[in-house]
């Protein structure tokens, strides 16, 4: 077995579970914000002052990222599959009319591309459509615990439990086997 | 012993009866605060309360504040601090309620009033009413921020979390309507 060249490389990337490096920075970044925005709405609504409680919200903001996009890439190990057998025939479809035209191109190789480009298809939609699904689940469940559930709870515990807690539900959940 | 207990209460119930029975003008004052938070520049109620409870009419009955609420401190919006009522009769009484505005914020301590009255013509009292004590005068961002509606926390709440939320939902859905579902044809 020789090296791998460049282009296997990528090929093989390109089909693996892991998400693009692109994915993973949409992810990171939507957890940063999703974990500190709870943390606002504490501020105001549930009277938390920055000073007294930085120790609590640096702790919730970590774990919910933390947790928040283990969820995410979960979620699109998930989906990538589904929306590959979706997307496949009109895929096709596209490449096919788009070198249609040119003769040079073996059948091999326009399947190859047709293939690689299935990839790409499913890699951002499935990246957007986890990041829409976890957020809307961890927002949900968050929201009905820290402003109906544990409401008349002392803020500090309210926090903790409704952040942390939710996110961790959301992560759970995200690792179902189909 | 039992008997000394005995004679001691009686003792002690007669000289407190002695003591209430007033046959003159007799005023109880009491001076409270009809807001339950004093804010700076919001309106704060006071309510001052006279009873006589003598058997007899008290005549030229002042009340005084004005020196509880130094105009420095305090605009006086509704009210007057010094108040003069001819007449109290017997078993009368009478409420007096001042609006202020506090200028500043802080911890203030709330003074008595003084109360003058006269049970005849001659006879001048001069009483004092109870103190409200210590009170907090919050700022108004404080009490805003403390008592006014949170819809805004809830809708900058949202502003927040919408780009990556709906935005990834959007593009999805973008990405999905470009490479629509085909149909496979059945072949029979």
């Amino acid at each position: 077995m020789g090296k791998l060249t460049k282009e296997e490389e990528m090929l093989l990337s390109s089909y693996s579970a892991s998400s693009s490096t692109k994915g993973t920075l949409f992810f990171y970044v939507n957890a940063l914000i999703l974990s500190l925005a709870p943390l606002y709405l504490f501020y105001g609504v549930h009277q938390m002052e920055v000073a007294d409680s930085l120790v609590v919200w640096t702790l919730s903001a970590a774990g919910t990222a933390y947790l928040l996009v283990m969820a995410c890439k979960n979620q699109k190990k998930l989906l990538k599959h589904q929306i590959v057998m979706k997307r496949g025939p009109a895929v096709d479809r596209e490449i096919n009319t788009k070198f249609a035209s040119d003769k040079k191109m073996t059948i091999k190789e326009k399947e190859e591309r047709a293939l690689f480009r299935k990839n790409e298809v499913a890699d951002t939609e499935s990246t957007y459509l986890s990041v829409f699904y976890t957020n809307t689940l961890f927002l949900t469940i968050m929201l009905i615990s820290a402003f109906f559930l544990l409401a008349n709870l002392a803020p500090v515990f309210n926090l903790l439990i409704s952040t942390i807690g939710s996110a961790a539900l959301v992560a759970f959940l995200s690792t179902a086997k189909n | 012993m039992k008997f000394l207990l005995l004679s001691l209460m009686f003792a002690a119930a007669s000289c407190a009866e002695v003591g209430t029975q007033t046959k003159e003008a007799f005023i109880l004052a009491h001076k409270q605060p009809l807001s339950t938070y004093a804010v700076e520049n919001m309106d704060f109620v006071l309510e001052y309360g006279l009873y006589n409870v003598g058997d007899k009419p008290a005549q030229k009955v002042t009340i005084d504040d004005r020196h509880s609420f130094p105009t420095n401190s305090f605009e006086i919006v509704k009210g007057l601090l010094h108040v003069h009522y001819e007449k109290i009769p017997a078993g009368g009484n009478v409420t007096h309620s001042v609006v202020i505005r506090p200028r500043a914020f802080g911890f203030f301590n709330y003074t008595a009033a003084q109360v003058t009255y006269y049970t005849d013509n001659e006879n001048l009292h001069v009483t004092l009413t109870n103190t409200p004590g210590e009170g907090y005068i919050y700022r108004q961002r404080e009490y805003d921020r403390r008592f006014a509606p949170k819809y805004s926390y809830f809708i900058v709440f949202f502003l927040i979390i919408a780009p990556t939320t709906f935005g990834s939902f959007l593009l999805f859905q973008q990405s999905k309507s470009r490479f629509p579902a085909i149909i496979k044809k059945k072949t029979t």
